[in-house]
């Protein structure tokens, strides 16, 4: 048996396709593509998948992590992303699959790339909303209540660009100990102005800020 | 569309994966290219319609053709539609995101009744005329095709073309005369003739309705040489009619998320109150390499770990232990589980029971459909008490706790005494799994009785019947429920709202499209989803048109009343019906199609069970 850590970008209309639905489609592929993958072994078997962190619904992204098992030691890892883009669609396109360097419960941060339809117009708002030493957000905990919490402290780092529209880069912690949703600051920035934008989760990283391997 | 419009529009609603398109082995053409464009609309949500059969059967016909696109379309739910019409955004086909105001062809499926007032929503934000006499000759054709033509005349103002029957052949018939006579430059209405004169199609607007004073139907006639009589098509040869080798996987969860095989058409029961057992008729194998061939492929290109064998009585099918050992012999090496529904009692072996939970046990349905033998022999549901009790004991022994069980009520003939029996019978299930010594050890058996409302259809014995009243039916199912002494047996049952509408509209007529759009205009849609469904607008409706929905319900109709729906020909002769309804008053069952022949008419084929060798 064999660990392979799956590396995708879900994109296009898939950011429109649920965790859950994610999870299905998965499995799905995995088995068009006919990789030797490897089942639960319980009272209902079913195909191995873990995710390293769900992606909120509407959100796309460009580092995408799924491991599964292989049954078969020997099979070449090189050619198991050409299978599977050519049983997927191009929203979830693969670029690397390898045996996993480190533990998914070592996910710590992940970076995301907001960017507003705002015709830069936002740009010097959001520098000083980002500036603030209290950004006090909504959480909705574990057990389902509503929590305030200072987003501010939680900002690993971020950086407000602009070219033709604004765009926020932010880093914020991720995983099972703490996880921070940027739209939360999003939504606290906006607060009543409508204004289309999108958010790309562009890297998952390690507690050292390394791309999760 | 413009995409940023159609993301905006999206990242304000519920579910947006139902209304973008793209899932696997979705077709996607090049539109540079001279194409027909057909939107294939099912009026009800993305999870239903993705999950019927005929779309997909005829989704992958249509897309086989190089001249042809054929799209999807569901009904948009109301969130959605407020975004469509705030942004101005008529309805659009799933693969290109293109309006389909301007498609060749908007066809329907008509699967269920309370499905009517969404073609009307669908066609409204469409932008097209409700009306086919509204609708010019640069308006799309609608079509509609699926059980409800049977007695299409609700909607008759609507669509210009019926399809009668299964579709597979005639459609294209309709498309290919289309192109000819657009090259032409033939009008609407000259196509709509010469369209009139391909088998299996009825054109509503060519039939002349005349009424008597009682509001009955006195006269049907046919104009401009349409033909007197419709008569319905049929796939003659099951293992050569087209099968889809691929099927659309959604990318959002739907009803019947799986693989489906389709093992046969029609049902040689003839269970009286059942339509679709009579208007499939006759019934028509595939074979088992077929299907063993065809599902493989639908596994190879889905990747879904489920595949459910389709038909209207699964155990009906001549070789089903070959088939399921077959089947079963790859579909345990490839984790794939394989469901058998629609089983029966009467024929329900250990071995086949053995063979389908190797890969992994479900719930156990049966239906019984009434609660006394008398009353199963007035329905022609050919099982008796023994049968249902062996083959639970079989379940049971089996490792089973749970059965499911499906009942009818207000049946023809029924007494309390019959509605009473569902309870007893129930009961006795219960008293038969604590008797077996064999049951699971500590475990509770649990039965759930699903008991819906009978409706009585056009071109089943019983369509001359009246349907019982509201009132009566709550009567009835407040008496089952004093009845019910266990607490191991859970009854579940239907308000009773949308039976009513439903039996207006299956024997209904012309008089009702008016009810109709005046309904949808009052703001009726989804009727089949409880939190969208008003009986209140529904009988302002029929107020407004000064039309009284009992006049289709409650009335007791005489043989030789002519019906809305007599020029249709489904193959079954009034005649047989007639027969079967009198047998039924008699308590006196008719035997099944491979038992003996009761001359129902569809024998005029020429082929499946009623020229097979007993």
């Amino acid at each position: 048996m064999k660990n392979i850590r799956l590396f995708y970008k879900k994109t296009g209309n898939a950011k429109y396709v649920s965790h859950l639905d994610t999870v299905r489609f998965m499995s799905r592929l995995l088995r068009r593509a006919g990789l030797p993958v490897w089942y639960t072994e319980g009272f209902n078997p079913h195909l191995y998948i873990t995710f390293a962190l769900p992606l909120s619904l509407g959100m796309k992204s460009e580092y995408e992590i799924a491991d599964i098992r292989l049954t078969d030691d020997n099979y070449p890892c090189e050619c198991i992303c050409e299978l599977l883009n050519q049983n997927s669609t191009p929203d979830y396109c693969f670029f690397s699959a390898a045996e996993p360097e480190k533990k998914l419960t070592e996910l710590t941060f992940a970076r995301f790339v907001v960017s507003f339809q705002d015709e830069g117009s936002f740009y010097g708002a959001l520098e000083s909303f980002m500036a603030q030493k209290e950004i006090l957000v909504e959480k909705r905990t574990k057990k389902g209540d509503i929590k305030l919490i200072n987003a501010a402290e939680d900002i690993i780092d971020y950086e407000v660009k602009k070219d033709q529209n604004t765009q926020l880069h932010i880093t914020l912690p991720a995983g099972n100990n703490k996880n921070v949703n940027p739209d939360l600051i999003i939504k606290k920035f906006l607060g009543k102005t409508e204004c289309f934008y999108e958010i790309n989760r562009v890297l998952l990283l390690d507690s050292d800020k390394k791309p999760l391997k | 569309m413009d995409n940023n419009l159609f993301e905006k529009m999206l990242s304000r609603v519920q579910k947006p994966g139902r209304y973008c398109g793209g899932e696997i082995n979705s077709v996607i053409k090049d539109k540079s290219k001279p194409l027909i464009r057909f939107a294939f609309c099912f009026p009800d949500t993305y999870e239903i319609g993705m999950s019927h059969l005929g779309i997909k059967i005829l989704y992958s016909i249509f897309n086989e053709r190089e001249d042809i696109w054929c799209e999807r379309v569901f009904a948009p739910w109301g969130d959605m539609e407020e975004e469509m019409r705030k942004a101005n955004v008529p309805l659009f086909a799933l693969e290109s995101h293109d309006s389909i105001k301007d498609f060749d062809f908007i066809g329907f499926t008509l699967q269920y009744e309370l499905s009517y007032t969404n073609i009307l929503y669908m066609l409204d934000l469409t932008g097209v005329p409700l009306k086919s006499a509204d609708r010019g000759d640069n308006s799309p054709i609608v079509v509609a095709g699926g059980p409800c033509t049977a007695n299409a005349e609700p909607l008759a103002d609507f669509i210009d073309i019926f399809f009668l029957g299964e579709g597979e052949k005639v459609d294209l018939e309709v498309i290919d005369l289309y192109k000819k006579c657009k090259t032409e430059g033939k009008t609407k209405k000259e196509f709509l003739c010469e369209a009139a004169q391909i088998e299996g199609v009825y054109v509503p607007s060519l039939y002349d309705i005349s009424y008597n004073d009682d509001g009955t139907v006195k006269d049907i006639k046919a104009l401009s040489g349409a033909p007197e009589k419709i008569v319905k098509r049929i796939e003659t040869d099951m293992d050569e009619a087209h099968y889809p080798e691929k099927f659309i996987v959604p990318s959002v969860e739907i009803v019947h998320d799986r693989a489906v095989e389709e093992i046969f058409r029609g049902c040689i029961r003839g269970c009286r109150f059942c339509q679709a057992g009579y208007i499939y008729r006759p019934v028509r194998e595939k074979s088992p390499e077929v299907i063993n061939r065809q599902a493989r492929s639908l596994i190879k290109t889905t990747g879904y770990d489920e595949i459910s064998l389709s038909s209207l009585s699964t155990s009906d099918y001549t070789r089903l232990e070959e088939l399921v050992t077959g089947m079963l012999s790859w579909c345990e090496k490839e984790r794939v589980s394989l469901s058998l529904p629609s089983l029966r009692i009467d024929n329900f072996s250990k071995e086949l029971l053995e063979k389908v939970s190797s890969v992994r046990k479900s719930g156990l349905t049966f239906a019984p459909e009434a609660g006394t033998q008398r009353l199963r022999d007035v329905i022609n549901k050919n099982i008796t008490e023994e049968e249902i009790m062996r083959s639970c004991a079989t379940a049971f022994r089996g490792g089973y706790t749970a059965v499911k069980l499906y009942f009818m009520m207000g049946l023809p003939t029924e007494t309390d005494e019959d509605i009473i029996g569902i309870a007893e019978l129930s009961g006795r299930i219960v008293d038969l799994y604590y008797s077996l010594p064999e049951r699971q050890k500590g475990k509770a058996v649990s039965v759930t009785i699903s008991v819906a409302n009978f409706v009585p259809k056009p071109f089943t014995p019983f369509e001359f019947e009246p349907q019982i009243s509201r009132e009566e039916m709550l009567r009835r199912q407040a008496l089952l429920k004093e009845n019910i002494k266990s607490r191991k047996i859970t009854f579940n049952y239907h308000e009773n709202r949308t039976s009513f509408l439903e039996g207006v509209f299956a024997r209904g007529d012309r008089h009702l499209c008016a009810v109709i759009e005046a309904a949808y205009k009052l703001g009726c849609k989804f009727d089949g989803w409880d939190e969208c469904f008003s009986l209140e607008k529904w009988l302002e409706a029929f107020d407004k048109c000064g039309i009284d929905p009992k006049f289709y319900t409650a009335r007791h109709r005489e043989y030789t009343e002519t019906m809305p729906w007599d020029h249709m020909d489904y193959a079954v002769d009034k005649n047989f019906l007639i027969r079967e309804n009198k047998l039924a008053h008699k308590e006196t069952t008719t035997p099944n199609c491979r038992e003996k022949c009761a001359g129902c008419g569809a024998n005029r084929f020429k082929v499946g069970v009623c020229y097979e060798k007993h």
